[in-house]
Parts: structure tokens; sequence; C-alpha cells
């Protein structure tokens, strides 16, 4: 698609460098780009909706597969969900379980994200290296849960399994070698010339554009906004536990790769603080199968920022509205803007850094109003609120569509 | 009779068309296993590269409907031979090659732009919007390191006074110590054969995270499977070249110095796989200042290095 | 034996010896994809069988398709796989591939992924283990020493045409609209 010197090139659904499908039509000129349009909505799966007709202790099964990375935060979110709708505190050995689940995928996580990202760049080294690792993680989460991905630790009530004696020491052991590999990525994140002049001034977000585009986890964090709902807002074994917000000033992709891997340390330092003093107690609790009414939204820190479900329940065992919003939804506002301006050789590190989910991200909008049900996409949806705002007066002139 | 026979023998077998072949297998095997090792691996077994020609040569050809048929299928022979004619100028079996005249470095270094040329060509007439950008992204580091590659190339010519590969070499042998004088040159024609190479950190023509396989990328089947060959004779080749110009260790024996020459061919394939393995890619714009602002100038460096020392020396 | 003969032997080898992967997410939560790709690193290493990812369709041999395919992602997969060359082969990774999993019914999921295409190897699980995706590789390698090979993609071909004719007539008296995610 020719035009007067520029050309569109479709990433499309199938590309070596997404992991999963979504389209971006960038248009060149020459290698830079000056627009991009992008298109998520291929992981649909209409999962919320069907939350809507199955049982809670289904739907834990259903929102877990949300995202195979991130499974465990979103099978969290939903159980506070449930258990502060039933009123029931789960005990605080369950707490300190789900925190050390929580962070182990925070680990995994950061570093399959450290290797796609190097081999987004070429550096197929690296992405070996860091997967190698990587397994190590895999490994314990095995033991723990019963499988590498997709480990359902979590029950309504609490957890399903324990951590006895002979895991705790094997996942020191584990923690320590990690750390001595931790400290290589820091080394390498600093001094390696070739990577450091693919990242540096790449995917610039600054902390203004941050702030307007409402970047979560480590994409704000990147740019100086010091934001962690394990500190904003603690929940579960958080409230005991000190965490150490990791912010950099770069603000642009060597910022997000240096957040995540000093995100590791601390993870590692989370980690230990919870085998140290692993309460005793029971599991879980156990929680009626009706539900009483109410409606609550719960926050967690999944690996890539501030994940937020919101339900609603009216006293049957069936929910009434299930609504996940994950972090990338968050982040994908700022990707435009991040695109524009830059190389062609810099599309595939600046959309792989804001880690994307695809599958987390893809929910659909109802908008109800009277008998008339309509369904919005993100234009239709953002000139629906200009045109709200504008009957009521409120000056509007500065926002477009 | 007997000798136009044995110069079809040389040509066609050893060390011509068939030695190069098998030797490009063996070397691309070294090269992926190397690879492979040095990132924790295990790597494929030996007679991989071989599978792999099989293979593509048993595949449907599917062509796009917008490509120029015509140049879409001769492009990979077209590379194949000129890298499979350049071959016989460089001396693989002692220091004399199947041909020789003097003035085939340019002859070879001529012959060596075709395959950029032909995988531009192939990308061109592809029509497809990956292959353009990977086609223009060879024209583009085509341009920024042939400069470098034929000064480094030419200087050790300089002090040797002829332009024929073979009798490089020979004046090389027989004085080994100016070799030692080519040191820069060699340090900038080994990167500027990376880039040739399209190997990492070189590879933004065929970058596969960006714009998939670059001008290939319509291509499958019995034309992948030549191009692909002509991609690992072209790599046999620019290491002999190497070796030959600038490490011309002989012995006088023809046999020790084919063993010679295979000593010399693994040692630098290690070097270029190093590169490849311990760098990210560079974008197009890093190779071009790079290739500007530091190969070009060392390759200059070395000619006026070696313009003082032969006048110094009246050599 | 003759040289013809010889030829095809050698081919049918190393079409055995050296396949190359393409790797498509047809609407998967992303667990099988990165123990997909995780099989490709150090500790699974499937280069020592000569598995290559590649990524253009046109260079590879296997489709290795996970997920359940949503109706926004029928028409690329279908295109995927017209644009492989034969030889080529599919291996569904993932329970949702095999059958559509526990999207079965959603509204916007046509199903497992031999719903759109004919697939060859089914691999169940939830995330399937880098150890049963070697086991299926091996499966399919064995498959590969099919001398009824040829015959097999004959069916494929005509299977593929069937469920496209079908594809088309449903779209036209489907109540149910497609969601209109691709013009952003």
């Amino acid at each position: 698609m020719h035009s007067d010197n520029r050309i569109t090139i479709p990433i499309g659904p199938q590309h070596p460098s997404l992991d999963e499908p979504g389209r971006f039509d960038i248009t060149l000129e020459g290698e830079k780009v000056v627009n991009a349009v992008i298109g998520v909505g291929y992981n649909h799966r209409g999962l919320e909706k069907t939350c809507e007709s199955k049982t809670y202790v289904q739907n834990l099964y259903i929102i877990e597969r949300v995202c195979g990375i991130c499974s465990h935060a979103h099978g969290t979110a939903f159980c506070m969900a449930i258990e502060q709708l039933a009123g029931v505190t789960i005990p605080k050995r369950a707490e300190y379980i789900r925190a050390v689940v929580a962070e182990l995928e925070r680990l995994h996580s950061h570093l399959l994200w450290l290797g796609v990202a190097c081999h987004e760049i070429g550096f197929d080294t690296m992405f070996m290296y860091t997967w190698r690792n990587r397994e190590k993680v895999l490994d314990i989460l095995a033991d723990l849960g019963g499988n590498r991905v997709n480990y359902g630790v979590n029950t309504i009530g609490g957890v399903r399994r324990d951590i006895d004696a002979d895991m705790v020491e094997t996942i020191r052991k584990a923690l320590d070698a990690l750390e001595e590999e931790t400290k290589h990525y820091v080394e390498i994140a600093y001094t390696e010339t070739t990577l450091i002049s693919r990242l540096k001034g790449v995917g610039v977000l600054s902390h203004e554009d941050a702030i307007r585009y409402g970047a979560v986890g480590p994409v704000a964090r990147a740019a100086g906004i010091a934001h962690d709902v394990r500190v904003d807002e603690p929940y579960g074994a958080y409230k005991e536990i000190p965490v150490k917000v990791i912010t950099d000033t770069h603000a642009d992709v060597y910022g997000r790769t240096v957040v995540r891997i000093l995100e590791m340390q601390e993870s590692i330092n989370i980690i230990r603080f919870c085998l140290d003093n692993l309460p005793d107690g029971p599991l879980s609790v156990r929680v009626p199968r009706r539900i009483p009414a109410g409606e609550t939204i719960i926050r967690v820190e999944a690996p890539r920022g501030e994940n937020i479900h919101y339900l609603r329940s009216n006293g049957s065992d069936i929910p009434d509205r299930v609504r996940v919003r994950a972090p990338t939804e968050a982040n994908w506002h700022g990707m435009k803007h991040m695109l524009e301006g830059g190389y062609l050789a810099d599309v595939p590190i600046t959309i792989a850094a804001i880690d994307p989910c695809y599958s987390c991200t893809d929910r659909a909008i109802v908008v109800k109003s009277g008998a008339k049900t309509d369904c919005y996409d993100w234009r239709g949806l953002r000139q629906y609120g200009i045109d709200w705002y504008k009957k009521r007066g409120i000056d509007v002139t500065a926002l477009k569509v | 009779m007997i000798s136009f026979l044995k110069m079809l023998l040389a040509a066609f077998i050893f060390p011509g068309f068939l030695f190069l072949s098998v030797y490009s297998l063996v070397l691309d095997f070294i090269d992926r296993k190397l690879y492979a090792r040095m990132q924790n691996r295990v790597g494929p077994p030996w007679y991989q590269p071989v599978a792999d020609f099989f293979k593509l040569i048993g595949k449907k050809t599917l062509i796009p409907v917008e490509a120029n048929k015509m140049m879409f299928r001769i492009m990979p022979l077209v590379s194949l031979a000129a890298v499979a004619a350049a071959f016989l100028y460089v001396p693989v079996l002692g220091q004399d090659a199947v041909f020789s005249f003097d003035g085939d470095l340019i002859i070879v270094l001529y012959f060596l732009t075709v395959p950029p040329i032909a995988a531009f060509l192939a990308g061109w007439y592809s029509r497809g919007v990956y292959a353009t950008i990977g086609a223009t992204r060879i024209l583009t580091q085509l341009f920024v390191y042939e400069v470098p590659l034929f000064i480094s190339l030419l200087a050790p010519t300089l002090i040797a006074g002829t332009w024929s590969i073979s009798e490089l070499t020979a004046f090389y042998a027989a004085h080994p110590l100016y070799a030692l004088i080519n040191l820069p040159a060699a340090f900038a024609a080994l990167i500027s054969f990376q880039c040739k190479l399209e190997r990492a950190p070189f590879d933004t023509p065929e970058a596969e995270t960006e714009i998939v396989s670059g001008a290939l990328v319509e291509y499958g089947g019995r034309l992948l499977a030549f191009f692909k060959m002509a991609h690992s004779c072209e790599l046999v080749l620019v290491i002999s070249l190497f070796s030959a110009v600038f490490l011309p260790f002989m012995t006088g024996y023809v046999f020790a110095d084919f063993l010679l020459y295979i000593v010399k061919t693994l040692v630098i394939l290690l070097l270029l796989t190093l590169m490849r393995v311990s760098m990210a890619r560079l974008k197009i714009n890093n190779v071009v200042s790079f290739c500007w602002k530091v190969l070009a100038p060392v390759a200059l460096f070395q000619v006026v290095l070696n313009l003082v020392i032969r006048g110094s020396l009246q050599i | 034996m003759t040289n013809v003969n010889l030829i095809k032997k050698a081919i049918e080898w190393g079409t055995e010896k050296s396949p190359w992967i393409i790797h498509f997410n047809a609407g998967a939560c992303n667990g099988c994809d990165i123990e997909t790709i995780d099989s490709l690193t150090p500790r699974y290493d499937l280069e020592r069988v000569g598995i290559l990812k590649q990524g253009s369709p046109r260079h590879a041999d296997i489709l290795v398709c996970t997920g359940a395919v949503t109706l926004q992602t029928r028409d690329r997969l279908i295109q995927i796989y017209e644009q492989m060359s034969d030889p080529k082969f599919v291996i569904a990774i993932g329970t949702c591939a095999c059958t559509g999993g526990i999207f079965e019914d959603c509204y916007c999921v046509t199903g497992g992924i031999d719903s759109v295409i004919p697939v060859d190897v089914y691999v169940p699980g939830c995330a399937v283990r880098p150890e049963a995706i070697i086991s299926a590789v091996d499966k399919l390698l064995e498959k590969l020493k099919n001398a009824e090979k040829d015959e097999n993609q004959q069916k494929n071909a005509e299977k593929i045409e069937e469920k496209t004719e079908t594809a088309k007539n449903g779209e036209e008296t489907a109540e149910q609209k497609e969601e209109p995610k691709n013009d952003a």
C-alpha cells in the first residue's frame, strides 16, 4: 500500500514478534513511523458472559485462564472478591502462601519478559539464558501447585496446597541461585553497549504523559510514578510485608527493563520474608455456596500492574456480573504515542516493553440505556463519553476522538 | 586434452563446486552447533544441513500472484552461480587457485556483490511489504560496508605489489612478518564480512521480529533451498578469501597446506560465531554510522600505513 | 533402486529430520504458547531433532496452533494454512485447541482447531508440558514416515475446501454478528 512515499505495514495477527494475535497497522516514511493504528480483540473469548451462567467454583477455573502468565493474580482477586462479599476472613497462613505464589509469579513473569524483550532486539543468547533460569522458578511452582503454568493454588476461602519444611528448603536454595543470576542481569543491563543502544530513548512515555494516559505497573514506575497496589492499598499478607516500590527516571524502554530487573530482586526478598515468618494454622475456611447480594471491587498488583476485578452477586450461587480490568488494558492507551516518531526497528520492542497480554485485555464493554443494548468499541465509547459531558455543558474542546 | 579434463575436474569437483557445497554443509553445521553450545543448548545433529536441503527440495513451490515469475525463479541461481564462480579464484589446495590472473581479487569482490543484489531483486520482485523493506535494507547496508571492505582487502596488495589472490598468498607466505602489518585491515575486513553475510549484529535486513524474513519472505521450497545453499557457500567463500589474504601461513606441501586451510577456516568461523552470539541486533542507522565512523577510517589508516611502509622499505 | 526413487527417499528422510515450525495463537490464554516456546530453550531444546521456529508460513512445514479458535482469528488461520506449501501438518496444542476446552460454548468461539483446518496431532493438557510437546513431535515424525502421506494431503485439501464452503454459508445465515475488532 503506497501513497506519496508512505507505506503501511500490517504487523498482523501472526507475526514472529507476537506471541498472541493483535494487529498493528504501522505507516512508515522510510524507516520512521508516522502513524500507528492498534487493533486488539482477537483473543476475546466472551468469558465474562460465560461467568454469568456458571457457579462461583466453576468460574474460578475460567478466571484463572484469563491469562496464562498472571493466572494467580486473577485467581487471587476473584477469590478475594467472593470472600469479601461472603464476609469471611481467610487464615493467615493462606494469605502468606498466596503472597509467596504471587511473588514467584512475578519472578517468572519478569524473567519471561526479559527473555522475550531480548529476543525482540535480536539478542537470542540472553533469551536462552533467562528462560533457562526461569525453569528453576517453574520447578518450585510445579512442586507447590502441581502445574508449571496455571497452578491453581487458590480456592475460595484460602489455598489448596501447603508449603512444608522440605519445600521451604528447596525454595530457599533456588532463591539463592536466582539471586546470583539476577545480579548478573543487573550488570548486563548497566554495561552491555548493544543492548543499551537498542533500549535507551526508545518508546518514551514521560511522567506527564504516563499520568495522562493512565499507565500502570512497571510502565508507570519507569516514568517516576511510585504507584504499587501492594503499598498504596495493601491486601492479604502485604499488610505485614515490607515492600519497596522500585522507580526509575528514564521513562523509556530502558527504564522499564531496569525496573523489572530490580523488582525481581525485591520479589526474592519478599519471598524470603514470607518463608521466615510463615504462620501456622489451617489452609482454608468454608465459604457458603450462595454468596450474599452485593458488589465489590478488588485491586491486586499483578506482574504487569494494577489488576481490578469487579463482582456483583445476587444472593444465588451464580454471579450476576464479573468484570476484569487487566493492567494491559490501561497501558495500551499510551502505545500510539510511544510508537509514533520512532523507527520501524523499535516497534517490536516498544510493544513488548509494556509486557502486553492480549488475552487479559480483550473484554467487551456493554452500555445499557433503557431497553436498548449497544456494544461499543474504544472509539465509540470515547465519543459517547464526550457527548455525555458536552450535554452537561462541560468544555470538551481539548479532547479529540 | 588431459589438462582440459584436469581443469574440469578441478572446477567442478575438487576444489570446485562439489567441494564448495560439501564444505558449506560442514561449516553450516559447525556454526549452528557452536551457536547452540554457547547458548547452553545441545544443538542439531551433524546431518542437519543436508536434511534441511532435501526437505526444502521436496516442497511444492508456491509463487505469489503479484510477483514477477521469471525474476522470482532466477535469483537463487544467479546468487549461487556468482559464489561458485568466485570460489574458483581463491586458493584452497596450496597457494594456487584453480584459475588466477592479475586482477582476480577485484573480480572476486565484484562477484561477492552479486548475492546481496540478487536478494534485493528477489525481495523487490516479490512485491510484498516486508519483502520491499527487507530489500531496501539490504541495499542500504551494501552501500555502507562495501567501501571499508574494498579498501581493507586492497590494502595488503599495496605491499605485495599484485592484484592476484594466488600471488598475494604466495608473497605473504614467503614474508610472513609483513602479514602482521595488515592487522587493522583484518579487523575491518572481518567485521565487514559479517555485514555482508547479514549475520548478527548486522542482520537487520532479515530481522525476524520486525520484517519476518525480509527479502525472502515469500520464498519456499526449491528456490529457498538454493538461496540458503548460496548463503552457506558465500560463508565458505568469505572465510577462504579472508584466510588467503590475511592468514597466509603455508608449508609448501600440498596436503599439509590443505589441512592448514581447514584449520584456518575453522578459527575464522569461531570468531564470526562469537560475534553472532554475543551481541544484539543493530538498527540500520547504527550500522551506517558504525561503518562510516569506525570501519572506513580504520581501513583508510591501513592504506596510508601500507603506502608509508612500501615507500620507506622500497619493496 | 532407480535414481528417482533415491531422490524420493532422500526427500522423505529430509522431511522427517528437519521439521520447521510456525507458531500461531488462535485465541489462547497464552499458557500453552509459553510452554511451546519453552521447548526451544536450553532445558528441552527441540533443535536437537532439527526443529527451527520460522516467521513466515512459506518457510514452515508444521503449524503449531494453540487456543480455542475465536471468530476474529478464524480467517487468518485459514490464510496461514493455505500459505504453507505441501507437505504440511498441524499440531493442536492444549485442551482449548483440541475441543474448545472451557470456552467451548462461548459466543464467539468456533471450537477447537479442527473446526477450521484439519489437524494431525492433538495434545491435551492445560497447560501442555514441554515433555508432552516433544512426545507429540515424535508421534508426528512417525506419521511423516507414513507411505500414505500423499493420499492424506489430498484428503486434507478436500476437507479444507468443504470447511471454507460451510463457513461461508454459515456466515450468511447466522444471526450473531462478528465483533468488529479489526478496525480500531
